[in-house]
């Protein structure tokens, strides 16, 4: 079983290893100017051609950032809005997901889950004034709540949750469950939970990442700029006219670091789930 | 004895002397936030000490929110809607039609403000936009954009015009000339006149005195000044006058620091952002000069920003302390010149030395001297919430005939259409 | 027997309230903030209203106005364009390299696995400025090329041409979402046996046909996943075209989508109703794309089986 007849393909496979390396390198290109920009002053930006090799401004830029907004308190800020937000949402979406996958045949079953996808179907600007509305009236205006709350019921996240438990999950489990006397709750958390790793990961990073880019509803719903998130604050950086863009790329590159080390270590939990051996 | 009394004389004299010539107002006590875009928050962060020298009682929380991408605009309505949480916000001139009209900006014509008491004293088409057809003073003036030509001194020489803003104003004296005379600057592919068509419409349709919108909300697009416009702007880049980038883009601004294009029709605030971001080591290249007139009007506006009171404000004598101190005060106006070239509605700070000086920049040039007969000779002009609509859609118009896309008049026709399905 | 089906009857009770009480946490707080305001917008459809002063009904007037707006037409067909474009490049784009790295690098899989996503960690707005760079009209690197081939100096305006703004915002979806779809497609390969390839390659099948006959056939309900997702995105796409274009939608609106139409009418001139209109007719048109998936889906399965 260890043996593995791979020689003919091994050229085919360190060709497409060079080449995807290769395409890689041109998806990370931009973000690679983005660093480059991050140590450049304003005025070599506007140079021509466009400078390909990082600066000497890295400094004067942390500056003008550190002038305008202490520079953590954005990221705290959207830390914690992502964290919580994204914990609540993954949970209720897979228990939701759960719940529509095996019990098929509960009374309102179908109507709900009609009703479940129909939300996807809606342009988010479009409750943005409702919503601000209602928020208004609650007194969630200004604070946190907006953001982490309400969000937490997903269409998206219920339907791929669904859509995920239901082909990953065979029904004998659920019955060999039963047998063993399990609740469906019970169930939920100590046997099918484990399985759906992957899919909770990949939710997990969808919407760590949508919630940190997220711009239109916090900035309808912050006012005080000591809760601006990382989107906001970046867009502060700018003046009447012009954007300070050596200084916007910097605050990008700073704003990414939390990201990027949070979606790090989901992808090692992704792995692990991927390896450890599944349902077959 | 007397010597002493005399030395005491002398001191309490020169005591008297030293003390402030305005004694700092106590009573009015209070913290406000005042919401604003980038970068008047910094400046008006920079002016506090000098606010609260006259009112140390007021607290002051400015927040800035950008223009881009509407979130200013938002910012206002959620602060409107809300109620609470912001006492004075600012307004850009392009948002006054939309947001005059709302109950939430206090009336300041009433007492204890009486604002009108002193309104005549701003730039008189400036007070015709904040005064309502009741009477009504929604918002106070704060900054208009009289509109000029700038252009490259170093540029013209090299073209063979002359380079003095009179004699450059003489020679570019109308549209016409502006097409004859401004061919000279162009050098193909490197160099152009002028950075979009719609700075050419702009300043002729103003000069006209027209409004996109009748008094009575009709759109006039019909009026011959449109099309003439437009015409223009087929002439200059048929001229290859016209350059290829999009206004405020990255790469329209980075054309004036490799001295692609010639000249800029724009409020004087435009030589704030030369200065300060595009064009930063080029001082004593630039100089500031009359538009090319229509009809011998060669005043337009481009810019301008109001700043009023919300009606949901807990602190509305605080916010009118404030209020009332930047718009006329000189040292809020100076440095709210100094710092982002605003050019202050306040007639009377129109003698000031801030304003009229010898600019290095300029090579030495007062460009006040442009920018107040400017002010002077700007018609009113009637505001409508459809008006960012029309300009958009008349962008777009100007576009497609410098690029030679579509004719003079079906990009009207078009203009006309869009607006149609609005009203 | 009887005792049997007294059991049964207990087990449906019991897995009813299990039901109502996996969905209850999501309803809950469905009901209370998704509800209300989808209503609302619905309501505002027929209303006049600028957020401020009072709502003023106007029947069906929003939805006619928006039909006859020469800019919301366009909208749709930019709409359609785009939405097509962007999601038949972007699956088939992440589905060949989703193959790719799961089944043939040599090493380095969670490298490339992590590389593609990077580009969506960047907020849109970043995205753009630095797509502008690539293809600015002044200095650009796409028209240093083409000065460098073409022998004079370029400025083509690529963002301001009618004809590229299109394929551009398309491109800055592909390169945004692409590192998504391969995710979720690395996730469906990997519950394929590995035994079947196994077998496939014993029989000498060739690897391009194992990826036609094996992988694809067992991957269909995660393409058909992909599609939807691309459609729902697609039809609503407003971060991409509205960076690109500086929220202007291109020269002469070629790249305003209905997204971008009801943004515009929303919140740059305040009129809430037509907007609310405007959604509403987004929603129909996903219903519809919706219908015609499932309708089509069942017409393969039929094929297939």
């Amino acid at each position: 079983m260890s043996r593995r007849t791979y020689q003919p393909g091994r050229g085919f496979d360190i060709g497409v290893t060079i080449g995807l390396f290769l395409l890689s390198v041109l998806f990370i290109l931009p973000l690679y100017w983005t660093a480059v920009f991050a140590t450049r002053s304003l005025n070599e930006t506007f140079q021509f051609p466009p400078p390909l090799w990082f600066g000497s401004h890295l400094v004067q830029n942390y500056q003008s950032i550190a002038a305008v907004f202490p520079p953590f308190r954005p990221i705290i800020n959207s830390l914690i809005i992502a964290l919580p937000k994204t914990i609540g949402l993954v949970l209720v979406s897979a228990l939701a997901g759960y719940g529509f996958s095996r019990y098929v045949r509960a009374p309102g079953h179908k109507a709900l889950l009609v009703v479940t996808f129909a939300t996807l179907f809606f342009p988010p600007s479009l409750a943005l004034i409702p919503f601000f509305l209602q928020m208004n009236a609650i007194g969630w205006l200004n604070t946190f709540w907006p953001l982490i709350l309400p969000p937490m019921a997903s269409g998206f996240g219920v339907v791929w949750m669904y859509t995920y438990i239901g082909s990953t999950v065979p029904k004998e489990l659920y019955e060999a469950a039963e047998i063993d006397g399990a609740g469906g709750i019970g169930t939920f958390f100590h046997i099918v939970l484990p399985i759906i790793r992957p899919g909770l990961a990949a939710l997990a990073v969808w919407t760590l990442i949508g919630t940190w880019n997220d711009f239109q509803i916090p900035l309808v719903v912050l006012g005080d700029g000591s809760k601006f998130t990382v989107p906001l604050a970046l867009t502060t950086l700018s003046t009447t006219h012009y954007s300070d863009m050596p200084a916007v790329m910097l605050a990008t590159l700073m704003g990414l670091v939390p990201v990027f080390v949070l979606f790090a270590l989901l992808s090692r939990q992704f792995i692990a789930g991927l390896t450890s051996g599944s349902v077959k | 004895m007397r010597k002493l009394l005399g030395g005491l004389a002398a001191l309490a004299i020169a005591g008297l002397a030293a003390l402030p010539a305005a004694a700092a107002d106590n009573s009015v006590s209070g913290t406000i936030n005042v919401l604003t875009w980038p970068n008047n928050d910094r400046t008006f962060q920079a002016l506090l000490p000098a606010f609260n020298a006259a009112y140390p009682n007021i607290k002051v929380n400015v927040q800035g929110i950008p223009q881009a991408n509407n979130a200013y605009l938002n910012a206002v309505q959620r602060a409107m809607l809300a109620g609470t949480g912001t006492d004075v916000a600012m307004i850009e001139i392009g948002m006054m039609a939309l947001l005059r009209d709302k109950p939430q900006w206090v009336d300041l014509s009433k007492a204890p403000y009486d604002a009108g008491s002193f309104i005549k004293d701003f730039a008189p088409f400036t007070v015709a936009n904040v005064t309502l057809p009741d009477g009504k003073i929604a918002v106070l003036p704060k900054h208009t954009g009289p509109g000029g030509m700038f252009y490259r001194s170093d540029i013209f020489a090299e073209a063979g015009l002359p380079t003095e803003p009179e004699k450059v104003s003489a020679l570019f004296s109308d549209w016409d000339a502006f097409i004859t005379e401004g061919k000279k600057l162009v050098v193909p592919n490197q160099r152009w006149v002028i950075g979009n068509g719609e700075e050419i419409v702009r300043a002729m349709v103003a000069e006209a005195g027209v409004s996109y919108f009748g008094a009575d909300g009709k759109f006039q697009i019909d009026n011959p000044v449109f099309r003439k416009s437009l015409e223009m702007v087929k002439k200059a880049a048929d001229a290859g006058m016209i350059s290829p980038f999009t206004a405020w883009s990255p790469e329209w601004q980075g054309a004036f620091q490799r001295g692609q294009i010639a000249t800029v029709l724009y409020g004087n605030w435009f030589g704030g952002l030369l200065k300060r971001a595009y064009a930063s080591d080029q001082g004593g290249k630039w100089r500031v000069t009359f538009a090319p007139g229509l009809d011998g009007k060669h005043a337009f506006n481009s810019g301008g920003d109001y700043i009023g009171i919300l009606e949901g404000s807990q602190n509305k004598e605080a916010a009118w302390a404030f209020v009332k101190w930047l718009v006329t005060n000189d040292e809020s106006l100076k440095q709210q010149y100094q710092n982002d070239d605003l050019y202050p509605a306040w007639t009377p700070a129109g003698k000031a030395d801030w304003l009229n000086f010898a600019d290095p920049y300029y090579g030495g040039e007062n460009v006040n001297a442009i920018f107040a007969p400017v002010q002077a000779g700007m018609t009113p002009f009637t505001l409508n919430p459809l008006d960012n609509t029309a300009y958009l859609s008349m962008g777009t118009a100007i576009n497609n005939v410098a690029r030679g896309v579509m004719s003079v008049d079906d990009a009207l026709a078009q203009v006309k259409a869009e607006i149609a399905a609005k009203q | 027997m009887a005792a049997g089906r007294q059991a049964g009857k207990l087990d449906h009770l019991r897995r009813d309230r299990a039901f109502y009480l996996t969905i209850a946490p999501f309803l809950l707080i469905f009901v209370v903030f998704s509800v209300f305001p989808v209503l609302f917008s619905f309501y505002l459809g027929f209303n006049q209203w600028d957020g401020f002063s009072d709502a003023k009904w106007v029947g069906l007037e929003n939805y006619i106005r928006a039909l006859r707006d020469p800019v919301f037409q366009k909208a749709i067909g930019n709409t359609v364009y785009l939405w097509f474009w962007s999601s038949v490049v972007t699956i088939a784009l992440a589905l060949g390299l989703a193959v790719l790295i799961n089944e043939h690098v040599a090493f380095g899989k969670s490298y490339f696995r992590m590389v593609f996503l990077l580009p969506l960690l960047v907020a849109p707005a970043i995205a753009a400025i630095v797509l502008r760079l690539f293809f600015s009209s002044n200095g650009g690197l796409v028209n240093l090329l083409v000065g460098a081939v073409s022998g004079t100096p370029s400025y083509f305006d690529w963002l301001g041409s009618e004809f590229w703004i299109k394929p551009l915002v398309a491109l800055l979806v592909v390169w945004r979402w692409t590192g998504w779809y391969i995710i979720i497609f690395m996730a469906a390969l990997q519950s394929i046996p590995r035994d079947i390839y196994e077998a496939a390659r014993m029989d000498g099948v060739s690897r391009w046909g194992i990826f036609l006959r094996i992988t694809v056939p067992l991957l269909l309900p995660a393409i058909a996943f992909a599609a939807i997702t691309a459609t729902l995105g697609g039809l609503q796409m407003f971060d991409e075209p509205y960076v690109l274009t500086q929220g202007l939608g291109g020269t002469n609106n070629a790249a305003t989508t209905l997204g971008m139409y009801l943004f515009a009418t929303a919140f740059t001139q305040l009129n809430f109703g037509v907007g609310s209109a405007v959604s509403w007719y987004i929603f129909a048109a996903v219903v519809i794309m919706t219908l015609l998936y499932r309708a089509g889906q069942r017409r393969l399965q039929g094929a297939s089986s």
